[in-house]
């Protein structure tokens, strides 16, 4: 039997992958076919995970489930003991990580135990003379890098859907001779029971849900104007929501240390630990764009920037830019408003 | 309870960026300003936090960094450290996160609680914490947004944020490690008498040992993004900007 050379770690949510969890899957099958690998192991902890790993056998891949009462719910040491251990019997030469709350809990520690390499927040990978390079975002999203391991395993936490050539339509298929083999050896997932002795340095207490109102005229916007630091004050803020005022069926978000400095609720934070939103059109005001908010509203339908700064990473996604200075754009955007008698 | 925080000086991100494509680096001009790191400075301030809350708490800041990375542990005994540590690394060097780690463990040992940032705001790895709570050998709980001591049981108890603002809770027991998400509090601006007293403080200062690990990855190259070619710039005064703005909207047929 041959060691996958690729594995991944999925999260499953309601009874389904997570839309990170495929993200993840379609990276890290580009990534076997880039390594010339044949294995693709896709494992999913602490569920009866039996519909999810049913859909990716069905898609050719091998499917571990990590099934048992010490893996419910989710513990950073004893997911950390049992990963480590199951991914060094195995022999996995890459484990893809989501890039998700859980895998940035556990995606370092995993590469200690391993000994290996470790890379964070991966958008990208493509072979270039003969390696395998990775490719993520430094600096506030300012720079990029491409990367290579010197050693395996390597742990890669993968920033999901910022690849632009990840195939929307689906995980790619394993190479016809690969096919074959897995199909040969499995029929279903392998159910793998991992007892873990119970870690008695952390206790889980259990989860509780935000504690501001939930704000949900952002998922249903039509339009929303973001706001970011670029607004350099509270104060100005009135002027993001005058001109969302100025659209139907509109809401006002904000990047993170917006609401870091108290500027707005969290409730209204956009991006990879805050809201994923897919408006028509997403205004974003005086926002840098870090991957972490990108990954919230790159699938806005049209995305218009405004920010002094004309290298400023939000115009890579940007569809309209505007290079001015925020405040005096936004007077001049409702002066214009105002003198063609619109509604202010 | 003594406690650690680990903090980085970052490029400011008003500082024009340069790299030695040569050796792969990111280079500091005479321009280059250094800040705390973001994230580190929610660390202190939770550090200074929880010393306000439990009698006899000292608070130590630490950075790994080059010798103009100083600044931030100045701002850190002016804002509210007792004493600060420096190991300095050679200027054109930049360790990985795992050598950061291995470099800093030994002067973590003996702390009850050891805070950084969730992550730096230039490499963003989110590692550095993680990994020294595995040279120490002590749990770590990352992404933290809310802290309480438990003096008695000689435990913390922590709220992790996860997606959609939910939180999971656990209890700690110490020494720990934490990575602290930003939000979690407002950091406080130094005072005029602890400016004053931080001038009179010795950093203590050693060489960082860079060599007691191999990286493990490498930066073949740095680049700047691509200015967009999709992107479509606006041009004219603001006020001709603003009028295409709004036909782009109207033509949308999105505008009230």
């Amino acid at each position: 039997m041959n060691s996958p050379v690729v594995a991944v770690l999925t999260e499953i949510s309601a009874g389904r992958l997570t839309t990170p969890s495929r993200q993840t899957l379609r990276f890290a099958s580009k990534l076997a076919s880039v390594l010339n690998g044949t294995g693709l192991m896709v494992v999913t902890p602490g569920e009866d995970a039996s519909p999810p790993s049913m859909e990716i056998v069905e898609a050719g891949w091998r499917c571990i489930v990590l099934s048992g009462d010490r893996l419910k719910p989710y513990h950073p040491e004893t997911w950390k003991a049992v990963l480590s251990s199951f991914f060094r019997e195995t022999g996995a030469a890459y484990v893809c990580i989501p890039h998700t709350s859980r895998g940035w809990d556990l995606a370092p520690s995993l590469a200690f135990r391993l000994g290996g390499a470790m890379i964070t927040a991966v958008e990208s990978v493509r072979r270039e003379g003969g390696q395998c390079i990775f490719t993520r975002s430094l600096y506030n999203g300012r720079l990029r890098a491409d990367m290579t391991v010197k050693v395996t395993p390597a742990v890669i936490t993968v920033l999901a859907g910022t690849d632009n050539d990840s195939t929307k339509s689906g995980m790619q298929r394993p190479g016809m001779e690969s096919e074959r083999l897995i199909h040969r050896l499995f029929t279903k997932g392998d159910t793998v029971p991992l007892s873990a002795a119970a870690s008695a340095r952390i206790r889980p207490l259990g989860t509780f849900p935000p504690q501001e109102e939930p704000y949900d005229d952002l998922q249903n916007a039509e339009v929303i104007c973001s706001v970011g630091r670029g607004i350099g004050r509270a104060d100005d803020i009135g002027l993001i929501h005058d001109l969302a005022r100025l659209f139907r069926k509109s809401a006002v978000g904000c990047t993170r240390p917006v609401c870091d400095a108290g500027w707005l609720p969290f409730n209204r934070q956009i991006g990879l630990t805050g809201k994923t939103v897919s408006p028509t059109l997403y205004i974003a005001c005086g926002i840098s764009g870090t991957p972490q908010h990108l990954a919230g509203m790159k699938d806005a339908r049209i995305i218009i920037a405004v920010n002094r700064d004309p290298r400023a990473a939000i115009f890579q996604v940007a569809h309209y830019g505007v290079v001015a200075d925020l405040c005096s754009f936004l007077r001049a955007v409702l002066a214009y408003r105002n003198a063609k008698g619109g509604k202010k | 309870m003594k406690i650690l925080v680990l903090i980085k000086a970052v490029t400011d991100v008003e500082t024009p960026l340069f790299f030695d494509v040569r050796r792969r680096c990111i280079g500091h001009g005479v321009e280059t300003l250094l800040k705390m790191n973001y994230y580190d400075a929610f660390a202190l301030e939770e550090a200074l936090l929880i010393g306000e809350k439990i009698p006899n708490t000292v608070v130590h800041a630490l950075t790994v960094g080059p010798p103009e990375a100083d600044a931030v542990l100045v701002r850190a005994l002016e804002t509210g450290a007792q004493k600060a540590f420096h190991l300095v690394t050679p200027s054109e060097v930049s360790l990985t996160p795992l050598q950061t780690a291995m470099a800093a463990a030994p002067h973590a040992v003996g702390y009850d609680l050891v805070l950084t940032g969730v992550m730096s705001e230039d490499g963003m790895h989110g590692q550095t914490g993680p990994f020294l709570s595995e040279v120490l050998r002590i749990p770590c709980v990352t992404a933290v947004i809310a802290t309480t001591v438990e003096t008695a049981a000689g435990t913390m108890i922590v709220e992790r944020e996860t997606e959609g603002g939910n939180r999971e809770g656990y209890e700690v027991l110490l020494p720990a490690l934490l990575t602290i998400q930003s939000g979690i509090n407002r950091p406080r601006y130094p005072t005029l008498s602890r400016v004053l007293w931080a001038r009179k403080q010795i950093i203590e200062t050693l060489p960082a040992p860079i060599n007691i690990e191999a990286p493990r990855e490498r930066i073949e190259r740095y680049y700047r993004p691509e200015r967009g070619g999709a992107c479509r710039f606006l041009e004219g005064n603001t006020e001709e900007q603003a009028q295409k703005f709004m036909e782009i909207c109207r033509d949308l047929g999105l505008v009230a």
